[in-house]
């Protein structure tokens, strides 16, 4: 408190903190006087309320969104699923895709045996050529990874700029005997460079795990990717399928880091590109405000290599190390984790446990996030991680 | 509680999903916006509403008239919300700017921060997205007090009773959060009227 005149007035700190409470008309007529005569007095303090006043003003400026539009039919039916079945189903749409899915499998894998070996011979003559040695992988592996080339065919305008992944997705399949010698690619610079030109034969030592490979992408549906699911991981799917599928996440395979040597370069420029590129919603910045890390669809990245030249002179942009994962480990354990899960909840529920039972609860929680951090490994199965430099001038 | 809603209310309890479904109607709107603001997209804000009706209805029969049912709605709904919220956070902190290693190599596991979603899309005014996105980053706790008072505009009485917070803890936590979000907001000078920013 401060005493002024024989007053006692209250500091600029306690007004502060009743300014949110006086904009809301929540002050009573005693403070509210106080409050009034001392915003009057104090610029600082008016300037804050004012400041305040327009935080509310925006806030209030948001407004309402209306429902999606199939909320309420989408709710209907989960409701009625509840009701009916004595709340052990809860999720009708899961039901639903789930079995929609097997039919769906059974299809696509039809089709992709056979698509593959159309598009083998029509797009990719020399890839196929290059790797006859080991042509007789199985045609069941590829099956479920090609089936998402399916879908590319169908995007006629897309099909050239994902040719190079393409190719390379092949190259890999083919190669899986040999590249099993070798866990870890590491291309330079230069070698990354060459693949520019030669996307097929530089493909050739990259270990991948080919039923998993799914790269570039351009469409790809909920029923394709719960489907991805329960080809590779029938047990999981079975009794819990994802519910959230983003197909757009199967695009976004080339993890991107830049780091800027010069901040005076502008570095605007290098995001613009990025999203240019296809890096999705947004840019991150890494540790630093010059190191910024994105994904971009792996078919892109050389011409955003090339692109980056153009902007910042031919001699300034380094590609570094490029690395491709195998992530069979990382499934394996995720699987492991999703049937302990599995079993618990299973065991639980026979025993009548009431669903709003806290362990209960936690434990299906806890499958929900293992089956998605499942999903993203398989469906992101090839991960590229790439470093580029931009050196100062 | 008005003797329609009243009547409803039984039969919901009774297991009536029609019933259920007008009782609830007037609030599905209200339960999405507060799912939209506190998780920032659309897809979730929708799977989160639904996930708050369906827990309203299957453990209606428990509900004691207590509180009132409008807030008993929101308070499931804000609770959904704040859990998901906290198991996403604690998936980030592993996955952000951390790379993983694997046994041949290397990720960066930004997967889910790279999905572009409809709603960035539908986000058609400028000023409303940066005013969204400055919400978005703010903490939780602030977040829920903000959009509950300052978006959907429930009073201080009505928040206290959702977040079964005292009534003092919510106006300081109001207070605390428009502090936050105009710290956020400050570099975006068009936002406010230029006499008043420092």
């Amino acid at each position: 408190m401060i005493w002024k005149g024989g007053l006692e007035m209250k500091s600029c700190n306690e007004i502060k903190e009743m300014i949110s409470i006086y904009i809301d008309g929540e002050l009573d007529s005693k403070l509210q006087n106080e409050f009034e005569t001392h915003i009057q007095n104090c610029d600082d303090c008016r300037i804050e309320l004012e400041e305040l006043k327009e935080i509310v003003n925006l806030c209030g400026s948001i407004g309402e969104e209306e429902l999606p539009e199939d909320f309420k039919q989408q709710l209907h039916g989960k409701l009625l699923a509840v009701s009916g079945t004595d709340n052990q189903i809860t999720n009708v749409k899961e039901i639903n895709r789930f079995k929609l899915n097997r039919y769906i499998k059974i299809g696509t894998s039809i089709a992709a045996v056979l698509l593959i070996a159309v598009l083998v011979k029509v797009l990719f003559p020399l890839t196929a050529v290059s790797h006859k040695s080991s042509e007789s992988s199985s045609l069941a592996e590829s099956a479920v990874s090609s089936k998402t080339l399916a879908a590319e065919s169908k995007a006629d305008n897309k099909m050239t700029a994902y040719d190079s992944a393409a190719s390379d997705q092949f190259g890999t399949i083919t190669n899986k005997e040999n590249a099993d010698l070798a866990d870890t690619t590491t291309l330079t610079g230069k070698d990354s460079l060459r693949k520019v030109e030669e996307p097929a034969t530089e493909a050739a030592p990259i270990e991948r795990s080919a039923p998993k490979t799914k790269m570039a992408e351009p469409e790809k549906n909920e029923a394709d990717t719960g489907n991805t699911t329960a080809g590779k991981a029938p047990d999981q799917s079975s009794k819990f399928t994802m519910k959230k599928t983003a197909a757009e996440n199967v695009k976004w395979n080339t993890v991107i880091t830049v780091k800027v040597e010069d901040p005076g370069l502008e570095i605007d420029k290098l995001k613009t590109k990025a999203l240019e590129f296809g890096a999705g919603r947004e840019v991150k910045n890494g540790s630093t405000n010059y190191d910024l890390i994105f994904m971009i669809p792996f078919a892109q990245y050389d011409q955003f290599v090339a692109a980056l030249k153009s902007i910042y002179g031919n001699g300034f942009v380094v590609t570094g190390v490029t690395n491709t994962i195998n992530m069979d480990k990382q499934i394996k354990i995720n699987q492991d984790r999703l049937n302990i899960l599995n079993n618990k909840i299973d065991t639980l529920e026979a025993a009548g446990t009431s669903p709003e039972d806290k362990e209960l609860v936690k434990l299906k929680a806890d499958r929900e996030s293992a089956q998605k951090d499942l999903d993203y490994l398989m469906k992101d199965i090839t991960y590229i991680s790439v470093d580029l430099k931009i050196l100062a001038k | 509680m008005c003797e329609n809603e009243r009547i409803l209310l039984e039969k919901a309890k009774n297991g009536d999903v029609q019933a259920f479904e007008l009782l609830v109607e007037g609030y599905q709107k209200k339960v999405f916006n507060v799912a939209l603001r506190m998780m920032g997209n659309y897809d979730d804000a929708g799977e989160i509403a639904q996930e708050a009706f369906i827990r309203v209805f299957k453990s209606i029969k428990s509900f004691k008239e207590e509180s009132t049912f409008s807030t008993w709605i929101y308070r499931i709904t804000t609770n959904i919300c704040l859990d998901e919220l906290r198991k996403r956070k604690n998936k980030k902190i592993i996955s952000i700017d951390e790379d993983i290693r694997f046994e041949d190599g290397e990720a960066k596991r930004q997967i889910e921060d790279f999905k572009p979603t409809p709603d960035v899309i539908a986000e058609k005014n400028e000023i409303k997205k940066i005013v969204t996105d400055a919400i978005n980053s703010l903490s939780e706790e602030h977040r829920l007090v903000l959009v509950m008072r300052d978006i959907q505009g429930f009073s201080y009485e009505e928040i206290a009773k959702i977040t079964k917070c005292p009534e003092g803890t919510v106006k300081s936590r109001i207070n605390r959060a428009r502090q936050a979000l105009k710290e956020i907001l400050k570099n975006n000078k068009e936002l406010f009227n230029n006499e008043y920013v420092k």
